[in-house]
């Protein structure tokens, strides 16, 4: 309890409180600008908190995190750009909505379930983190893997109508993750002598290409320059929130319980919880036809899921030192950076520490609301701009955002690379976020996948001998033979109704 | 741009094919049976059956008479002027890729900023102060506030 004390006592340091509240508006603007993302975000701090107090600095990324996934949702429902791959799951819903002038209702109910979101997230992050410690503590790489190829299923599962797209994007994303130097021994991959390519092909500009010049590319083909589209009136923000949030109760608790616990698991993060939480939704609503329609349920799965994922992926970067997403990984090396190891020895060592994060989540998820809500009445000026202004300067923001990764000019020759290759899949009815999901989660699934063959001698026998890696890989392999089956049956019945020729 | 499952098809399976087959050629580690072309084999592979799956629905398609065209052009890829515009999107990244290390950010920017406002068919008159003031603002943000080291190339002499 002292520990506590001591944390409350960190968090309301006005030196603090000022950090949160610029980081808070600092996630919101760069999050709702397209093709900057939560990681990047985050990424860009990192030099300013190098100069801080632990406390402060964490609170930082913490706040700068919750506030830019939810603002991914802004770009998302004005541009259909997602700003945040997690916001990428109900994307379509938003600018469905927006296209009806519902986006204000839209975005609304995006901000109040964030933040209903975030704050169980946090609380279950609170009273789950200590016991998980004890279970997964046990936990070897196989494991590891079979979470994550449950997770890559149930992302190809949810993709579209055709799961031999959804696989095929998932395999260029895994295959686009194996470009560069090879994790095990060292050996050059599919880089053809170039130097660049020995560092393997970065997320953040994969993305942006994938999502922003695929986009800009469409735009370019098909916009009519001659006569500006009208600007969508984004509409009343919280009127019907009350109503909103009775009816979907349910669905709000469901989506932020369910995002905490993805959210935990390493690999899932904030994007895998709003795909599955708005799967689920659509399974379990009352109205599923609407889904895909420009329907706020969708949003309200999928937003609430995403925050409460953002702090549940803190249980085991805390826990264990293993991020459960990329910003975990960014906050993590700030901590090294502190002469801090996260691990079970914070717990013990540090609890102030701790409490201190859980803390900050509540503290930016509350100041969220008013901030949020500013945000989005500024962001809807960003559509008076006409498409034909704002392509080219989207344009210049995606190449200065790719390159300021890792300062290299490979960035560019991604996002042409990636941004073509992106444009003819959608084209193709191939879905991109499998394939973002392949090339965020493939170094990891190679990474287990190799030492449990290894440990096996290359015996299958391996990946099932130990009690939870063989109920979740039996969980597994019966999920891939289930979409076998109802693949090749939906395709007989498919035929067996239309006349043949 | 639509193409038929078949001609979708037919590339995965090569390029998947080629994967697989490459990866063949990569080392085995010492004492195991496996190596870094395991991985890469195993996504080769599945890539070359998703192949498979999209040749054989669109020869089955066909027997039944609904089979698509090779290629469907969507109404806009007859226009002339989307593709100019999709080819000055494509331009502009090569041309930041060539030139922004010795042009420098801000002229670059500019250029392509300008370029692809006047491709859009914007104003003629706006587009250069346009550019000019893009860059700037760009220019503040990342280099003077999220300190990525832009190239002043030319600009070298009066960098701020």
């Amino acid at each position: 309890m002292d520990a506590f004390i001591q944390a409350i006592g960190h968090i309301t340091e006005p030196q603090t409180l000022l950090v949160i509240f610029l980081a808070a508006i600092y996630g919101l603007l760069v999050g709702s600008i397209p093709g900057l993302t939560a990681t990047m975000s985050v990424a860009l701090l990192v030099p300013v908190t190098f100069f801080m107090e632990p406390v402060p600095a964490i609170a930082a990324i913490v706040t700068t995190t919750a506030t830019a996934i939810f603002a991914g949702d802004i770009p998302g429902a004005l541009l259909r750009i997602p700003g945040t791959p997690a916001s990428a799951a109900y994307v379509d819903e938003a600018y469905k909505m927006t296209r009806r002038g519902e986006g204000g209702y839209a975005l609304g109910a995006g901000l109040v379930t964030s933040v209903i979101g975030g704050i169980i997230g946090t609380i279950i992050l609170m009273a789950l983190s200590p016991q998980l410690a004890r279970v997964a503590i046990q936990f070897s790489s196989v494991e590891y893997f079979w979470l994550a190829c449950l997770g890559l299923t149930c992302a190809v599962l949810i993709s579209g109508p055709s799961p031999v797209r959804g696989a095929l994007s998932l395999l260029i994303g895994l295959f686009i993750a194996t470009v560069g130097i090879d994790i095990a021994v060292g050996y050059p991959r599919f880089t053809f002598g170039s130097v660049e390519l020995l560092d393997g092909i970065s997320f953040i500009p994969a993305m942006i290409a994938m999502f922003a010049i695929s986009e800009i590319l469409r735009n370019a083909l098909k916009g009519d320059p001659g006569k500006d589209v009208e600007p969508p009136r984004v509409g009343p923000l919280f009127t019907g929130m009350g109503r909103m949030l009775r009816r979907y109760k349910v669905n709000i608790l469901r989506s932020s319980l369910l995002g905490s616990g993805l959210g935990t698991l390493p690999g899932a993060g904030a994007d895998i919880a709003a795909w599955i939480s708005y799967t689920l939704g659509r399974r379990f609503s009352r109205e599923p036809e609407k889904y895909g329609t420009g329907h706020v349920e969708g949003i309200v799965d999928g937003g609430s899921a995403n925050n409460a994922a953002v702090a549940g992926a803190w249980t085991p970067a805390l826990v264990f030192g293993i991020p459960g997403d990329t910003v975990t990984a960014i906050a993590i090396g700030i901590l090294f950076l502190k002469g801090l190891t996260p691990g079970p020895l914070v717990f013990t060592e540090q609890p102030d520490l701790v409490y201190s994060v859980f803390l900050a989540f509540i503290v930016a998820n509350i100041i969220m609301l008013p901030l949020g809500f500013m945000v989005i009445r500024i962001s809807g000026m960003v559509l008076r701009v006409p498409m034909r202004i704002l392509m080219p300067m989207i344009l210049i923001f995606c190449i200065v955002g790719a390159y300021a990764v890792n300062n290299t000019l490979f960035a560019v020759w991604i996002l042409f690379g990636l941004g073509i290759i992106a444009f003819l899949m959608e084209e193709n009815d191939i879905p991109i976020a499998p394939a973002i999901l392949g090339i965020v989660l493939g170094p990891m699934v190679e990474d287990r996948f190799m030492i449990t063959v290894m440990r096996g001698q290359g015996s299958i026998v391996a990946f099932f001998d130990r009690p939870v890696s063989g109920v979740l890989g039996v969980l597994t392999v019966a999920l891939w033979i289930a979409m076998i089956v109802k693949g090749v049956r939906g395709r007989r019945r498919e035929l067996g109704i239309t006349p043949s020729a | 741009m639509k193409a038929n499952d078949a001609v979708i098809g037919v590339i995965v399976l090569l390029f998947g094919s080629a994967v697989a087959l490459y990866a063949q050629t990569f080392p085995i580690l010492a004492g195991m049976p496996v190596g870094p072309g395991l991985f890469p084999s195993i996504i080769g592979g599945g890539m070359a059956i998703c192949g498979i799956v999209l040749i054989g629905r669109a020869v089955l398609d066909h027997r039944q008479g609904r089979g698509a065209p090779m290629l469907v052009l969507a109404d806009w890829a007859r226009e002339p002027l989307g593709w100019f515009r999709a080819v000055a999107v494509l331009a502009s990244l090569l041309f930041y890729i060539a030139a922004s290390q010795w042009l420098g950010f801000h002229i670059t920017a500019a250029i392509v900023v300008g370029g692809m406002l006047a491709a859009f068919k914007v104003n003629p008159i706006a587009v250069v102060p346009a550019g000019i003031v893009a860059a700037l603002v760009i220019h503040y943000i990342f280099y003077s506030l999220l300190r990525v080291p832009l190239p002043w190339g030319i600009l070298l002499p009066i960098a701020w």
